[in-house]
């Protein structure tokens, strides 16, 4: 019982974390119909600014936060114009831009290194303290304000993309870009704003793992990055409410798999999950077609 | 109507446009005048929607002269054409299907000038369309035929339209649906918002178009009133394959 309680616990927070860093793989793809590669660098930059703003500068946790997704959604935009733009509309764009854009990710990482050197640096907790539940679970309020911080985000992303005329467009040019185009939706602009947004999620996730991990290192961001597209295609790529349950039950699985048979299956066997899956629902969770999303 | 108000809404001149290698419009020339509705009749696959793709941007001419009002639109991008108020209607109306139709009706009104008049736009648009205000909660993929028809035309008046270009509105549909589909569009028509309308079939088009061109093979072969053309029952087998 206790065990599970510990799975579940553990579950949450790697799913949240999950969803946040899918969520951009998802937007990305959903609009520009390819897997932006330079996420991953991004998720360890945001982690980077919030070290500055929080640990190095002293700022409160939220500023390191909101800093992160502010300054990595620019370097998003920068992502986009230099190795996006120049590619959009050619035959095979949407593979070269893969290519492109893990280039760019390489350059990146490689660029954290120079600044901040390749060891482990400390990240500050959000907030510190325990809540003991029982015998084996400790809560960290630490992870509770990751869950709630993630929660928070979601909830903004799903407001902004229902509600706000910008976020209606970014949906509009994911399901018919000749649409958007006679609405009078600038497609390119609706690009910038989506590379932004993704990158700045990106960046969130990062942020929020690395305070959980209570430390980072210029590599951090390519296993993570590799869960994340785990998570994204098992939801279905494009999809966000895929996305999400995905995200859960990914988070869910990983607990479980590390609280039962040992933190060196997890990878193994995320992997082993994903195969099933797809052999079982080709288009994952939500199983979206590529002819239902035009 | 014609010639009444000065100069042309619409002028296209020796429009040459296709897909790559091929060229499917070759020297097209047409004009619409304010308050006109024209109608440009035409066999499948001789042009109808490439004109109106062209016009908009969509496609890149090769060759020739758009002018709307006062701007020459060459080299715009479809969104600035959009803008300036230059409103396309797609064939096969290419809606939002996972998005309500409320939400379609509100991308129709994207551009910041249209959005700020959102409320009142939504409801000229409903008086129009009473069904899309009972479905709009519904998403877009979920309606019949006519009420996507009729949605994707309510998402065009959406916008700041000073010109409404139709591609083929009565594709795919029951008649009794067309029906009204043209009654509707005879109501914008009265409301005085210019025109322009690609169809296959020439059943409709009297009493509603002021001109209609005919265009064959990418190219104009004839303009005219709609009787003198209706009145033609040689010219309609020949184009139309219509007794």
């Amino acid at each position: 019982m206790s065990q599970i309680s510990l799975v579940i616990y553990q579950g949450l927070v790697l799913g949240a974390i999950y969803a946040l860093m899918a969520l951009a793989f998802t937007l990305v793809y959903g609009a520009l119909r390819f897997l932006n590669l330079s996420l991953g660098a991004l998720f360890t930059l945001g982690a980077y600014v919030a070290f500055v703003i929080s640990g190095q500068l002293g700022l409160p946790a939220i500023a390191g936060i909101v800093g992160a997704f502010v300054l990595v959604g620019l370097a998003g935009v920068g992502v986009y114009q230099i190795a996006v733009r120049p590619l959009v509309g050619r035959p095979g764009w949407e593979i070269a831009s893969i290519i492109s854009t893990l280039g760019v990710g390489i350059v990146i990482q490689q660029l954290i290194q120079l600044v901040w050197g390749p060891r482990n640096q400390a990240m500050p907790e959000i907030v510190s303290g325990n809540l003991r539940v029982g015998d084996v679970l400790v809560i960290q309020y630490q992870r509770v304000a990751v869950v709630l911080v993630s929660l928070v985000v979601m909830t903004a992303l799903w407001f902004f993309l229902t509600r706000s005329r910008h976020g209606l467009a970014i949906r509009a040019v994911a399901q018919n870009r000749d649409a958007a185009y006679l609405n009078g939706a600038s497609v390119n602009r609706i690009f910038m704003l989506v590379m932004a947004l993704g990158s700045g999620l990106a960046a969130v996730a990062g942020v929020l793992l690395s305070t959980v991990l209570i430390s980072l290192n210029p590599t951090v961001g390519l296993s993570y990055a590799l869960r994340g597209l785990v998570v994204t295609i098992f939801g279905g790529l494009g999809s966000i409410t895929g996305t999400l349950a995905a995200a859960f039950i990914i988070g869910l699985f990983e607990a479980f798999v590390s609280v039962y048979l040992g933190e060196g299956w997890k990878l193994p066997a995320l992997f082993l999950f994903l195969i099933v899956v797809l052999v079982i629902r080709p288009g994952g969770l939500a199983g979206v077609s590529a002819e239902e999303r035009t | 109507m014609s010639g009444i108000g000065g100069r042309p809404v619409l002028e296209v001149a020796g429009l040459h446009s296709g897909y790559g290698e091929t060229e499917v419009l070759r020297g097209v020339s047409l004009h619409v005048n304010p308050g006109e509705t024209i109608v440009v009749l035409g066999p499948n696959g001789h042009g109808k929607t490439t004109l109106l793709r062209t016009i908009s941007g969509l496609i890149r001419a090769t060759a020739g002269d758009v002018a709307f009002g006062s701007r020459d639109t060459r080299g715009l991008a479809p969104d600035e054409i959009a803008g300036l108020g230059l409103i396309h209607v797609p064939q096969g109306d290419l809606l939002y299907g996972e998005m309500t139709v409320l939400e379609n009706l509100k991308m129709g009104a994207y551009r910041a000038a249209a959005w700020a008049e959102l409320g009142e736009r939504l409801e000229r648009v409903y008086l129009l369309f009473p069904r899309l205000r009972e479905r709009q909660k519904q998403l877009a993929r979920t309606l019949s035929g006519g009420e996507r028809r009729m949605l994707s035309v309510g998402r065009g008046l959406m916008g700041n339209s000073a010109l409404l270009m139709l591609d083929e509105p009565s594709l795919g549909l029951a008649p009794v649906v067309i029906d009204e589909l043209y009654d509707r569009i005879g109501e914008i028509r009265a409301s005085g918002l210019p025109i322009l309308l690609v169809e296959e079939s020439a059943t409709r088009i009297e009493g509603l178009a002021d001109r209609v061109y005919l265009l064959e093979n990418g190219t104009i072969a004839r303009e005219g009133a709609p009787a003198d053309l209706l009145a033609d029952p040689a010219l309609l087998q020949t184009y139309l394959g219509i007794a």
